[in-house]
This record gives C-alpha cells, structure tokens and sequence, in this order.
C-alpha cells in the first residue's frame, strides 16, 4: 500500500519534472515579465500616501531580485537603454527618495502638531489680551494708571499677535513645502501627501482667526504711524505667503462644494484687514483731536479730513464774537498747539502723504485755513510798531536837527 | 619562364588592388526576438533597431489572401550573421531574409509544421535560432532545422 503511493509520487513529480523541461520558456516571455513587474513596482512607489505602503514594496524588490537574478545574462543583453543592474538601481533610487518624501513629510507633520499646540495657546492669550484692551479702551476717564496699563497691555497684545502669525506662516510653510509650493498644480498623490486628517479643520481656520485678530486688535487700538507701518508690513508679508500657497491649501484642506466658499472667505479678510489698516490712521488721528476735546466730522481719507478741519475752524471763525474771547482762544489752542503741533503734523502728516493717503493740496488748504483762524484771533499789530518807529526816528531826528543848530550859534 | 613570373606578379598585384575592405568577425545577433504588431498598411517597425519592413508579401505567400495580416503580430529576431527570421501565429513556415538595399530578400523559407504553429517564439541561442511552440523546441539555421524535438 505504501509502496503504491511511492510509486504515484515519483511518477507524479517525475511527470510535473518533464513538463517543466519539455515547456520551453520564450526569452521575450521571461523580458516583458521583468518590465511589467519592475513597471508595476516603479508605479507602487509612485502610488505609495504612508510608509508602511512604500515598506511592502521592498519585499516586491526582493521577491524580483530573487526571481530574476537567473535571467541577469538574458536581461542584460536585452534591456535598454539600462542593463539589469542598473535598473534594479534605480528601483532603490525611487524608493529611497519616496522614503525621504515621507521623512520630511513626517518631520513637518510632527512641527506642524508643535505649531499647532502653540498657536493654540496664543490664541487664547491673545483673546484674553483683547478682552482686557477693549474694557479699558472703553472706559471713559483714564487715570494715568489705566493708561499706562492700557499701553503695556497693548505691546503685549501685538508681541503676541505677531508671534501667532508667525507661527501660522511657518504652518503654512511646513503644510506646504517648497517643491509644493512651486509646482503650478498638484496631483491627487501631492494633496494626499500634504493632507493629514489633524490638519484638516485647522489650517484655514488658523489663518482666518489670525486675520481676524489682526482686525480685532486694530479696531481695539489707537496706533501710531510707526505701528501701523510695521502691521501693513505684516499683512502685505502674509497676504503674498497666502497669494502663492492659499488656492492650494484651500484645494486640499477644504471640504468639496466649499473650496470656493473659503477662498472667497479668506480674499474678503485679507481686503477687511488691508482696509482696516488704513482706516485706523484716520480714526488715531480722530482720536489724537477727541483726547484734546475737539470733536470733528468724522472722516475715512485725505478729502474727508481736509473738509473737516475746514469746517471746523470755519464753524469757529463764524462764532468769533459770538463765543468769549478767552473760550475761543482756549478751542484755538487745544486744535493748534496741542493737537496739530504736537501730533497731527509732526507725528500723522508724514505717514499720511508717503502712503498716499493726503495729497500736498490737502495739507497747504489745512495749513491756510489754520493761519486764517489764527490770525482772527490775534490780528497782526504790525502797523502799531510802525508808528512807533516812525514816531522814535523823528524824535531822534528832531533832536539831533535842534542840536546842530545850538552848536552852529555857539560857535558864531 | 621569365614572362610566366611577370603575368604572375602582374595577377598578384591585380588581386590586391581589387580586394574589398572586409571587418570581421562581425555579431549581427538581437538578444530577444521582437514582437511586431502589424499596421493598417501591412508595415511592421522595430524602434530599437529601426527598422521598418512591410510584411504584406509575407503574409500573401504564407496564408494566400493579402489581407490576412491585419490584426496580426509578426515575430522577428536576427541571428549573429545576420539573417532576419520572421515567422507569425498560424503559419507553417518560418521565413529567412537577408538584408539587401531597401529591401529583405527571401534566403530560405523552413517548413515546421502542417498544422501550423500554435505560439511561437524565438529565441537567440548563438549560433542558432531557438524556434519554440508550447513543448516543442528546436535550432535553426539560415539553411534550416539543426536537429531538435518536435
């Protein structure tokens, strides 16, 4: 019985031996096997979103080596225009540049999470800060304490606004690396590379709540000329960082059917932000003329703000007469010594014409008008110091006449 | 006796000056053979090698309908003396060309089987040719079969 399946066995392996000798295997055959499963190999590492997928190609490497190194002679000859070594080089190339794509991936997802905590922390800081900036912007008396309070939290706000932001741009960068970033559109595989599920809420969030603090704090705060330049920096920094990355972010981080929605979100705060910027230099310099009592139509560019100096001193000038002397002297003094002399032209006027935002013709009407009212109120007495002169040089010329003419008889 | 040298020298210098320049040994052998599909107009090209031949006289002598090569893939390879041996699915023959200006011309036209090869292939197995189909096997040569199972 045994001996019978012996038998069996060595006629079966003995028939499967023959086969294998007698089927001839066509070099061609053997050729394109190797070409489509190097193909195939190239096209998983191409394909490959995590590591452990590009991990499985080695083995496929291996399992072709294996499978292949019998044929090297007939590979050599007939693979072109690389032989079979150096295709095999090849392989290892495209798999360990994959491999250092996912490194680096791996690197910026492990800081974008580090960002992330600490953009985190800031914004909820920065909230806090704001908070307090606008309770004591909105206080009506300020002791000299609030105001000092006031001021200290304020840097501090803007220090740490401007840190998040910070931190968001290297977000930005980290989440869209250079080779990303320059490449004109990305492929399926480029987006799903980038995307992380961890990301996927945060990111544009992140860059709308920065944009927005930024507005929050401009119109929580009376700002300088020199703190206004340094945030229209800021926002022309980040609005060409978000111009030549933002569409693809969008692409990738935002849900289908809303890609549009949030970019045409994002375009309308950078243009709120922009605009913001510009028009707390009008309502600081409004506020340099309330601190000081004055009360002008309220203006939004260079027109409105000559019209409402304008009117203003023109409305002053109608009520000379009208008003006490001493009332409209005090007004005239608080516009002009206090205010205009001390910030408007000094401090504004600079910033206001380098930006475009006053024309030459403004400033000279302003200045003119100013001079009108000032002479009003203390007209020239240039005439008086004639007289006075005129009056003196006769006299000394009388006597001087009277005194030749005493010498002259003496004489005689 | 003296005139016979003469003519004999006068041979010897004639023979020199008429030989050819002549480079060897020369291995005209492709290491696979290739597969060529056939197009609308009968052409068959093989870009490695360039070259470009039009296969509608080879499928008229083989199957007698000069349209029988649509549709059709030709297998070619070249031994090291540089025959080209060209034969396709169905046919009986393999074909032996040699190169010639703008042209292949028939060497040899080698008979394999009644019924017609089923898949074959050629392989280049110096100095012969390797023709297979399924388990059969066996050598040519530019002058025909060198032995081999069938």
């Amino acid at each position: 019985m045994k001996s019978n399946y012996l038998i069996k066995l060595f006629i079966l392996l003995l028939t499967f031996g023959l086969i294998i000798t007698l089927s001839a295997q066509s070099d061609r055959e053997i050729v394109d096997k190797f070409k489509a499963e190097y193909a195939a190999i190239e096209k998983s590492i191409k394909d490959a979103t995590t590591s452990q997928e590009l991990n499985l190609v080695l083995d496929k490497v291996t399992i072709l080596k294996q499978d292949f190194t019998q044929h090297k002679e007939l590979l050599d000859k007939s693979l072109y225009p690389d032989k079979y070594d150096e295709s095999l080089e090849k392989l290892n190339k495209a798999y360990l540049l994959r491999q250092g794509d996912f490194s680096t991936i791996d690197v910026l997802q492990t800081e974008v999470g580090e960002l992330k905590q600490q953009v985190e922390f800031l914004n909820k800081r920065n909230n806090e800060l704001l908070v307090q900036v606008q309770k004591l912007e909105a206080q009506r008396d300020k002791d000299a304490k609030t105001i000092k309070k006031l001021e200290n939290l304020v840097v501090e706000l803007r220090s740490s606004i401007r840190e998040r932001d910070e931190l968001v741009l290297s977000m930005i960068d980290s989440l869209m690396p250079p080779t990303m970033s320059d490449k004109e559109s990305l492929t399926l595989e480029d987006k799903n590379m980038i995307a992380t599920k961890e990301q996927k809420d945060n990111v544009l969030n992140n860059v709308k709540t920065t944009i927005r603090d930024n507005i929050r704090f401009i119109q929580a705060t009376s700002l300088k000329p020199d703190d206004l330049k340094s945030i229209r920096e800021q926002q022309k920094d980040f609005a060409s960082k978000w111009q030549k990355v933002g569409v693809k972010l969008v692409e990738v981080y935002a849900e289908d059917g809303k890609k549009s929605d949030e970019l045409n979100q994002i375009d309308e705060l950078f243009n709120e932000w922009a605009a913001v910027i510009k028009q707390e230099a009008w309502e600081s310099i409004n506020d340099e003329f309330s601190l000081n009592g004055i009360e002008l139509m309220s203006f939004r560019n260079g027109d409105d703000f000559t019209a409402s100096v304008e009117t203003f001193i023109g409305d002053e000038l109608k009520n000379l007469g009208l008003k006490s002397d001493e009332e409209s002297k005090r007004i005239y003094s608080q516009f002009v010594d206090s205010t205009w002399f001390v910030s408007i032209q000094p401090v504004w006027m600079g910033y206001l014409v380098e930006n475009k935002m006053l024309t030459d013709e403004n400033k000279n009407k302003m200045e003119s008008k100013i001079a009108e009212w000032k002479y009003a109120l203390y007209p020239s007495v240039w005439w008086f110091y004639l007289m006075i002169a005129a009056v003196v040089i006769a006299g000394a010329a009388i006597y001087f006449l009277i005194r030749k003419k005493r010498q002259n008889r003496v004489s005689e | 006796m003296k005139r016979l040298l003469i003519l004999f020298l006068f041979l010897i210098l004639i023979t020199a000056a008429c030989s050819v320049l002549t480079l060897q040994p020369a291995n005209f052998s492709w290491p696979i053979e290739s597969v060529l599909p056939v197009d609308n107009e009968g052409k068959v090209t093989e870009d490695r090698y360039s070259i470009e031949v039009n296969t509608v006289g080879l499928f008229f002598e083989e199957l007698q309908d000069s349209l029988s090569y649509k549709g059709k893939e030709v297998r070619m390879i070249r031994d090291n003396q540089g025959f080209y041996f060209l034969t396709a699915s169905n046919f009986k023959n393999v074909y032996v060309f040699k190169a010639d200006e703008g042209k292949l011309v028939q060497e040899n036209k080698i008979f394999i089987s009644e019924f017609g090869l089923q898949a074959p292939a050629f392989n280049q197995r110096n100095p012969y040719i390797e023709l297979i189909d399924g388990t059969y096997k066996m050598n040519l040569t530019y002058k025909g079969i060198e032995g081999g199972s069938k």
